[in-house]
């Protein structure tokens, strides 16, 4: 069962890496009609437990060029075509089949045996984001195309896999149950595969955002300062204030292990919070850093309420996936180095001279 | 006192200035948590010997009132048996989560976010975190290892039953140990602007003969001090827990 975890989060990590990123922010007013409430302190009441699960992604599809929203028929498809692959995926599977004989293509770009979990273990969402009610086509609004900036010439990437299975500062960070996969902790925060889900608690002077992956909790420290010490914790060094109903929040210090599509060094992230209905509250970012890119990149969804409150996620206690990865990786290795040990031993056995002792 | 939706406001960085996370009863400083036997006296267990003076035990009053823990026989051999296995058994060794009551004499400190309806508790040691829920919750829907929290107003106390752990957590380093069925009633009471009164019924009939309490005091951190950090020690437990499984372990 971990295994097929592992390689469901794999295909995942992969893809966030390949994709990654950003956002950004317009500036949608507030519907006027609604008016958030305050909490104990008279701050805006952001408290709760929300989700962020959706069908959207942060880039969009070329096809959809330069317009964010999305049309009826565009949604019906996409909404559509999830459902079925859902039904697929819950329908029995015939004991009999092995997992060789996995479909080769079972959807979010898994397939064979990483297609990994049952659908009933995963919860990406089941719709598209709609932000004020509008479906969209990309959680990215700028640059214009939805789509992430080119990197600036120069910047390189390091490679994601390098050196995979030697080590386990080798694997990535979600593997090791550091952070979560992708950009769940944020900021920017996105969602994931599974586990999509935020507690937001307010005092005074400090907003926890608690993530569901794994189990981290991003302090936010209102009217604080950033720190000019040199250090960068994991999440970055994260300073609030509040604008009228809206809570923002700019994030500097990022760690390189965290790095955000390549920026980390000098990157500066601004949220922004802000409750538009009982049950939503807008997101909207933006990512700055001129060392990266040329041109900021911003975005915006919709949080909606969680049904059920937040569970543990004890990631490293039951982290079997990560033993599992390095045993195999050295069960390979030392089958390969006995294949090769076998092969040196015909290959010299082919070439000896034929010897023997004759009866005389 | 500082009140918030009508309650006392425990929201700041806390910490005990106890030994409690070394041994919750009463002891005297001890030259390492696991012993072996010399020549003369217990030795530091081999692993710990480089330590030094860093690996021994600082003495302390303990917190347990009463002063021991109402072991059944059973449960005592095997707590005294913890002590002999201490580098391989204590969780904390391998960085898993502490549970409760053990998350709050840590020597980390934690904080707590409340507001009128809420009630956080973000720990700085492997990220912890507690969530008190206010609306009775049932029964706990499977075991974890921070448990589920349901807490409730007693006048100025806030008092948290806590249910649902599992059974992998201790109380502390010296072996103190409970079951799955435990259950840790803690009582929250805001003595002075920055001091709390803690206090923590254990009822576990499987592993004591019957229950008792714990109880010490939290400090408010101050100033440069009340800046929760991180202590992701998974990273930290990686050469221990895996290095023979390194491509190259190493030597």
């Amino acid at each position: 069962m971990k295994g097929i975890k592992l390689i469901a989060c794999l295909s995942l990590g992969a893809a966030a890496a390949a994709t990654a990123i950003c956002v950004q922010a317009a500036t949608p007013a507030a519907p006027a009609a609604y008016k958030a409430p305050l909490n104990a302190y008279g701050q805006p009441d952001l408290e709760g437990t929300w989700t962020n699960a959706s069908l959207t992604t942060l880039e969009r599809s070329k096809e959809f060029g330069a317009r964010k929203a999305l049309s009826d028929a565009e949604v019906k498809k996409i909404e559509g075509e999830d459902a079925k692959m859902v039904a697929e995926g819950n329908a029995p599977t015939d004991p009999k089949v092995k997992t060789t004989d996995l479909p080769h293509e079972c959807g979010r770009g898994f397939s064979g045996a990483g297609c990994g979990y049952n659908v009933a273990w995963i919860d990406p969402g089941s719709t598209v984001m709609r932000v004020n009610g509008e479906p969209r086509s990309s959680f990215l609004t700028e640059p214009a195309d939805g789509r992430l900036p080119p990197l600036k010439a120069g910047v390189v990437l390091p490679p994601m896999y390098a050196h995979r299975g030697e080590n386990p500062e080798n694997m990535t960070l979600a593997e090791r149950c550091l952070t979560s996969f992708g950009y769940s902790a944020g900021p920017i925060m996105l969602p994931l595969l599974y586990n999509n889900n935020y507690e937001i608690a307010q005092s005074k002077d400090t907003v926890a955002i608690v993530v569901e992956m794994v189990h981290d909790v991003r302090l936010i420290h209102i009217g604080g300062k950033h720190r000019t010490d040199g250090e960068r914790p994991w999440m970055g060094d994260s300073i609030g204030w509040y604008e009228g109903p809206t809570l923002v929040v700019e994030t500097t210090n990022f760690p390189q292990d965290t790095a955000l599509h390549g920026a980390w060094k000098d990157l500066k992230v601004t949220e922004r919070f802000t409750r538009v209905g009982p049950h939503r509250v807008l997101y909207q970012f933006k990512a700055v850093d001129p060392s990266v890119w040329d041109q900021p990149i911003a975005g915006e969804y919709e949080f909606s309420a969680s049904k059920g409150r937040i569970f543990e996620y004890a990631c490293h206690e039951g982290n079997y996936a990560l033993e599992g990865i390095l045993s195999g990786a050295r069960a390979d290795e030392a089958a390969a180095a006995e294949k090769a040990k076998a092969a040196a031993a015909n290959k010299t056995a082919a070439a000896a001279p034929v010897t023997g002792t004759k009866k005389q | 006192m500082d009140r918030v939706g009508g309650h006392p406001n425990f929201s700041g960085v806390w910490s005990v200035m106890n030994t409690a996370n070394w041994d919750i009863e009463p002891h005297l400083a001890r030259a390492a948590l696991e012993l072996r036997p010399g020549p003369v006296v217990p030795v530091p267990a081999k692993a710990i010997v480089a330590l030094g003076a860093v690996g021994s035990v600082p003495a302390g009053m303990g917190v347990v009132e009463g002063g021991k823990i109402p072991y059944t026989a059973e449960a005592l051999a095997k707590k005294l048996d913890n002590q002999k296995h201490y580098l391989e058994r204590d969780p904390e060794v391998k960085c898993d989560l502490p549970g409760v009551p053990r998350a709050n004499y840590m020597a980390l400190p934690f904080q707590i976010v409340q507001s009128g309806k809420t009630f956080l508790m973000s720990y700085e040691y492997a990220g912890a975190v507690r969530d008190v829920l206010f609306t009775d919750p049932g029964a706990a829907p499977i075991d974890s290892w921070m448990g589920q929290s349901f807490g409730k107003w007693e006048g100025d106390t806030l008092v948290i039953t806590v249910t649902g752990q599992n059974d992998n957590t201790w109380f502390d380093r010296a072996g103190n140990f409970h079951s799955a069925d435990m259950k840790v009633v803690e009582r929250w009471t805001l003595t002075s602007a920055n001091t709390i009164r803690y206090e923590a019924q254990i009822t576990d009939p499987a592993t004591f003969t019957k229950p008792w309490k714990m109880s010490m005091n939290l400090y408010r951190r101050l100033g440069e001090d009340a800046r929760l950090q991180q202590f992701k020690c998974v990273e930290f437990v990686e050469e221990l827990m895996y290095g023979d499984l390194r491509k190259e372990p190493l030597k």
